[in-house]
């Protein structure tokens, strides 16, 4: 009876201890998780899934003398896709990937707070894992709302670099998958930058200066949502010709520091076209056409987030205080 | 025990890891309602195990056997390798060309029950914006897609979506490709995700 009784506290206390053992431990990793990205030189190989598409790339980072964080991304099958990124900054682009926009906007990095991740997200430690033939550590991403999917990742034991990011849905499928395959540290990056050749773009890749960028234009609307989820904040917002040219084309990005959404809204006058609503793989796409006296808009909300999420921001568009301008 | 033997030959070649002789017990056995019920049933178990899309459980072999015994082709050629059969020993010469056939057509009812999974999986797989659209869409419900067949999925799928949004389909063809582009660009990047805008912004080229 004593021992039982014992035992049920030591079981208690194990539980406890080890619960709030498990939420430090992945504070931790998160923590070497963001030093390491300023760090940490690296080179490997990847895979890309999602519904529809499967691909394979490899990765070349190094900080250079300046202790910059040098990258290199080249996919290797199909077209090469290429990019090269310098302390943050896209510097060139193959063909194929960059357009019309400015790539000064290309990936704007954003700082991780993990203070603020954890009032959207729930982060837990799920345990050994293993992947690219290394130890890895599997951290839980849980939202604690409906209006963001959960993420999985593997951090390398060694390097706290991610080496698998699992995209789930709310009923745990998988949306998304990046996973190293092959997987080389820089054991001493000062070493390593006099012993290694710096990494250099090939020809194909355009520097940023040959790429047309596009200026903003004149924000002559007042088209807007009343509602985001919360936790989502605006990071990024453009009023530009569209890539034809027919329409001006407002875009705006929000994200919760995990997950992104972006919003265009553009006038259909012209065109005869209905609201609709498509899941892209991880993506989800609901278009609503909303009309008021003046001008027909199609507001287009896009990201990577539960549909239904999408379809109520997409429903809380609405014309700013002025009732258009034309 | 034989029964228990044909269930294990059966769990076997769903798994494709039949032999060549379990593949002929099944195939000899594959006439029988109790045998076509249980591939069924694991079918129908495997999709569910698998999380996929509804699994239609239509039989079409009756209408491949009699498709088959319609071809006049087919029926002159088994009955000449009954004739050489025939030839060569005359204790099979009865059974062999029924047999032939019903092997042919049991062999093609198989593949046509395991083809629907697969190329489901593929139609998904290159199609994946109208099937995944039509998935979440209240309008499709799973009952009616559960009757769409094998190479009717995709045309099957894609009609009413063409029908719904025939009007938006240009506005559509045109905006959405640029408007994941420009998502996947945009996009910050955050510590926990070096490589996957990239690649993200990479698999949306060429689409």
């Amino acid at each position: 009876m004593r021992l039982t009784a014992r035992c049920s506290v030591f079981f208690l206390w194990a539980a406890l201890g080890s619960s709030a053992y498990a939420a430090q431990s992945a504070n931790q990793w998160l923590q070497r998780l963001h030093v390491a990205q300023d760090t940490q030189g690296y080179q490997g190989a990847f895979v890309y899934e999602r519904k529809g598409a499967f691909s394979t790339h490899q990765i070349w980072r190094q900080i250079n003398a300046e202790k910059q964080v040098v990258e290199r991304f080249l996919q290797l099958n199909g077209p090469a896709h290429e990019v090269m990124r310098i302390d943050g900054h896209v510097t060139c682009m193959s063909g194929a990937i960059a357009n019309a926009l400015s790539l000064a906007d290309v990936w704007p990095v954003q700082s991780f707070d993990v203070q603020q991740l954890q009032k959207w997200y729930e982060i837990r430690e799920l345990g050994e894992s293993r992947v690219a033939g290394r130890n890895t550590v599997a951290l839980l991403f849980a939202p604690r709302d409906q209006h963001r999917y959960p993420l999985e990742l593997h951090l390398d034991e060694v390097t706290a670099i991610p080496l698998k990011t699992l995209l789930l849905n709310e009923h745990g499928e998988l949306l998304e998958r990046f996973q190293f395959v092959q997987f080389n540290a820089d054991r001493d990056n000062n070493l390593r930058v006099s012993t290694t050749p710096s990494i250099a773009p090939s020809a194909d890749c355009q520097t940023v200066s040959a790429i047309s960028s596009m200026s903003d234009i004149e924000l002559d609307v007042d088209w807007t949502v009343s509602w985001v989820p919360p936790g989502f904040t605006l990071i990024n917002s453009h009023y530009r010709p569209s890539e034809d040219g027919v329409n001006n084309v407002l875009s705006q990005v929000y994200s919760d520091g995990l997950a992104h959404f972006s919003i265009f809204f553009e006038r259909v006058d012209d065109y005869d076209v209905e609201s609709g609503r498509r899941q892209l793989g991880p993506t989800a796409v609901v278009s609503r056409r909303v009309v008021n006296d003046t001008q027909q808009v199609m507001v287009t909300v896009l990201g990577e987030i539960p549909i239904g999420t999408a379809e109520r921001v997409a429903l809380s568009m609405q014309f700013g205080s002025g009732d258009g301008d034309d | 025990m034989n029964q228990q033997v044909l269930q294990q030959s059966l769990s076997a070649l769903m798994d494709n890891e039949a032999d060549e002789l379990e593949l002929r017990r099944v195939l000899k056995a594959s006439d029988e309602p109790e045998v076509r019920a249980a591939w069924t049933r694991y079918q129908v178990a495997r999709t569910a195990m698998h999380n996929e899309t509804a699994f239609a459980s239509v039989d079409l072999s009756a209408r491949i056997m009699a498709a088959i015994d319609a071809e006049p082709a087919l029926s002159a050629a088994a009955s000449t390798s009954g004739a050489a059969i025939e030839s060569v020993g005359t204790h099979k010469t009865r059974s062999m060309p029924w047999l032939g056939r019903v092997a042919v057509a049991a062999s093609v009812t198989l593949a046509v029950l395991g083809g629907v999974r697969f190329y489901n999986q593929d139609a998904v797989q290159q199609d994946a914006l109208v099937v995944q659209s039509e998935q979440r869409l209240p309008a499709a419900s799973p009952a009616q897609s559960s009757v769409v067949l094998a190479s009717y999925n995709a045309q099957g799928q894609s009609a009413p979506m063409a029908e719904v949004t025939s009007g938006s389909n240009l506005w559509y063809e045109r905006r959405l490709p640029s408007y994941l582009r420009q998502h996947a660009q945009q996009s910050s990047v955050n510590k926990t995700e070096v490589g996957l805008p990239y690649a993200r912004a990479a698999s949306l080229e060429g689409q």
